[in-house]
């Protein structure tokens, strides 16, 4: 009897531990997502199906669910710390030469049409 | 005659070296992991609800706006977008309770789920070319491949620790 209940208690705080792992692992990665955010510097989401792109108001705005409509293209880009220029608006073509580079990166893996409205 | 003498000398190395205490301890720790390996995936399966499921009811409103996206679910975006995170709070807790048939029940009904997200996440990389993944926390930066390996290990998991648990307990 015993051994059962010091077997049920030691599973229980197991079990605890596990779920509070959980959502101190989720914190954690909200937290690294928050600071992440307040680093940006430029974003440059995707315009048009051919694949243009224009400069974000502010970076903090992006949302990564206003990529919709279906494109190939690159969704969003975010400015590097390399030092360079990246001009306001540039095209599908542009895009790749600054991501060569160095100047750019993927903000993400979405691709598509930005649409924040 | 000399090769069979090094052949002896190698086997009788290898014997003492399993008959050291070191090569028993991780043996019966091996066996002692391979036989809580059911409990383990379901531990495993209720980290992974209570993440993401925290994660969602975190950013509650995001995940309804991005359910509202899709086609055909997304007139029950209300709906789904909070009894999805529920749903995986609640298995997560109960998958932790130390008893073991209402375990295996939870458990089910988690593989379960994990199909049905399966599913849904097959149907987008098939189907859709616009595709939306809600999915929570550091699993929703995944690419669409990658999270349907991820999902596909964890629904083998899932059976094989419904099956062990049933050899084990039933």
């Amino acid at each position: 009897m015993k051994t059962q209940i010091k077997k049920l208690v030691k599973s229980a705080l197991f079990g605890v531990t596990v779920l509070g792992g959980a959502m101190l692992t989720q914190s954690f990665g909200e937290a690294v997502k928050e600071e992440k955010l307040s680093q940006l510097t430029d974003v440059y989401v995707n315009s048009s199906s051919s694949g243009d792109y224009e400069k974000l108001s502010s970076p903090t705005d992006y949302d990564p669910q206003n990529c919709e409509s279906p494109s190939d293209d690159q969704c969003a880009w975010r400015r590097t710390n390399a030092p360079g220029t990246v001009p306001d608006s540039f095209d599908a073509s542009t895009a790749e030469a600054l991501h060569q580079a160095g100047l750019i990166e993927p903000m993400d893996n979405n691709t598509g049409i930005y649409d924040d409205n | 005659m000399q090769k069979l003498i090094n052949r002896t000398r190698i086997g009788t190395a290898m014997d003492a070296i399993a008959q050291t205490k070191a090569a028993q301890w991780i043996g019966r720790k091996s066996l002692w992991v391979y036989t809580q390996l059911p409990e383990l995936v379901a531990y495993g399966y209720a980290f992974l609800y209570m993440y993401t499921g925290y994660d969602k009811l975190y950013n509650l409103e995001t995940f309804i706006d991005g359910n509202s996206k899709i086609p055909l679910v997304g007139r029950y975006a209300e709906l789904i977008g909070w009894g999805i995170p529920t749903l995986e709070i609640l298995l997560a807790v109960l998958l932790v309770l130390p008893f073991l048939k209402l375990k295996k029940i939870v458990l089910w009904a988690s593989v379960v789920l994990m199909g049905i997200f399966t599913i849904y996440l097959a149907m987008m990389l098939a189907l859709v070319p616009d595709r939306l993944c809600h999915c929570g926390g550091v699993i929703e930066s995944m690419g669409w491949t990658t999270h349907l390996i991820f999902n596909l290990l964890w629904l083998g998991a899932g059976i094989f620790a419904i099956r062990k648990l049933k050899k084990l307990y039933f």
